[in-house]
């Protein structure tokens, strides 16, 4: 008769995977240029005005597609707001194509605001491309207003 | 951060190996989940290795005393360089956790651990420690990555 295994020890074994990064935000769609500067090769002061009634929110673009050649990316982006109650950002990241950059844009409250973007390309250069961020709207339909919003994003 | 976990086996068979206290290989071989290894011995102690249908690894031997000192070591076939692996127990020592310490179940004592983080598909991570007690009552928490 056969002899019984009677010790045992027993363990399990496991592979584990952590869950995957959630996806990039899609990039910004909107039609019409109310919010999107396209940046110029030739004229690098230009201020974007952008004009927007109070609780609108929406994306801001800065495509320098047509300010840098065809074989500069952009490696990461700062977005500066001078006054963070009118114009609240957030958000901040680089768009698919590596040659635009985006930020989630909230029409706080009433008044003007300068919205300054700076983008570092792979080699090094930085494009600058502010915004004139102008709010209106009647406070008898002031929409639910939060408080300052950040003075300084980053992306990655 | 979450890591979910599953069964080494549940991608596939596994590399198995079975050491003596001097770390003399005993037997090695593939085997996936509801598989039992051939017989081996150590001297007159006599061995196998049993993988249940839920990927428990037993170490199974015929003498009625504790035999610590030996090892099982389970290795991957699949590739494993962007995960992460782990033993944890069944035992009712207490609920698996990383903490990197093996335990006997009777007398909380320790048992020898040793996690190979692998260096790529070629060899991917495994982990090896010796069991202490008997009784199939130890408990296992280890874990480690690779990147």
């Amino acid at each position: 008769m056969a002899v019984p295994y009677v010790n045992a020890l027993q363990f399990t074994p496991q592979v584990g995977m952590s869950p995957p990064p959630p996806p990039p935000p899609p990039d910004c769609a909107e039609i019409g240029n109310a919010t999107r500067a396209n940046a110029s090769a030739h004229y690098r002061t230009r201020i974007e005005a952008v004009r927007l009634m109070m609780g609108e929110r929406r994306c801001l673009v800065a495509n320098f597609g047509g300010a840098i050649s065809a074989a500069r990316t952009i490696t990461s982006v700062t977005w500066r707001c001078d006054f963070g109650y009118i114009a609240q950002m957030a958000n901040a990241r680089i768009q698919s194509d590596k040659r635009s950059v985006a930020v989630d844009l909230l029409a706080n409250w009433i008044g003007d605001s300068i919205i300054r973007c700076e983008a570092t390309m792979d080699n090094g250069e930085v494009y600058i491309q502010p915004f004139h961020v102008s709010v209106s709207g009647d406070p008898i339909f002031m929409p639910a207003v939060s408080g300052n919003g950040p003075t300084v994003l980053t992306a990655p | 951060m979450n890591i979910s976990w599953s069964s080494m086996f549940a991608n596939g068979a596994c590399t198995v190996a079975a050491y003596n206290p001097s770390g003399t290989l005993l037997w090695t071989g593939t085997l996936g989940v509801s598989a039992t290894s051939p017989s081996f011995t150590d001297g007159t102690l006599h061995c196998q290795i049993v993988v249940d249908a839920n990927g428990v690894v037993s170490f199974q031997t015929q003498n009625p005393s504790p035999v610590p000192g030996y090892s099982v070591r389970v290795t991957p076939q699949y590739d494993v360089s962007a995960k992460y692996t782990q033993a944890a127990a069944i035992s009712g020592w207490g609920s698996p956790s990383n903490t990197g310490a093996a335990f006997d179940d009777a007398s909380g004592s320790s048992v020898a651990l040793a996690f190979d983080a692998g260096t790529g598909a070629a060899t991917p991570n495994s982990v090896q420690f010796s069991p202490h007690g008997a009784s199939g009552s130890v408990y296992v928490g280890v874990s480690s990555s690779q990147t």
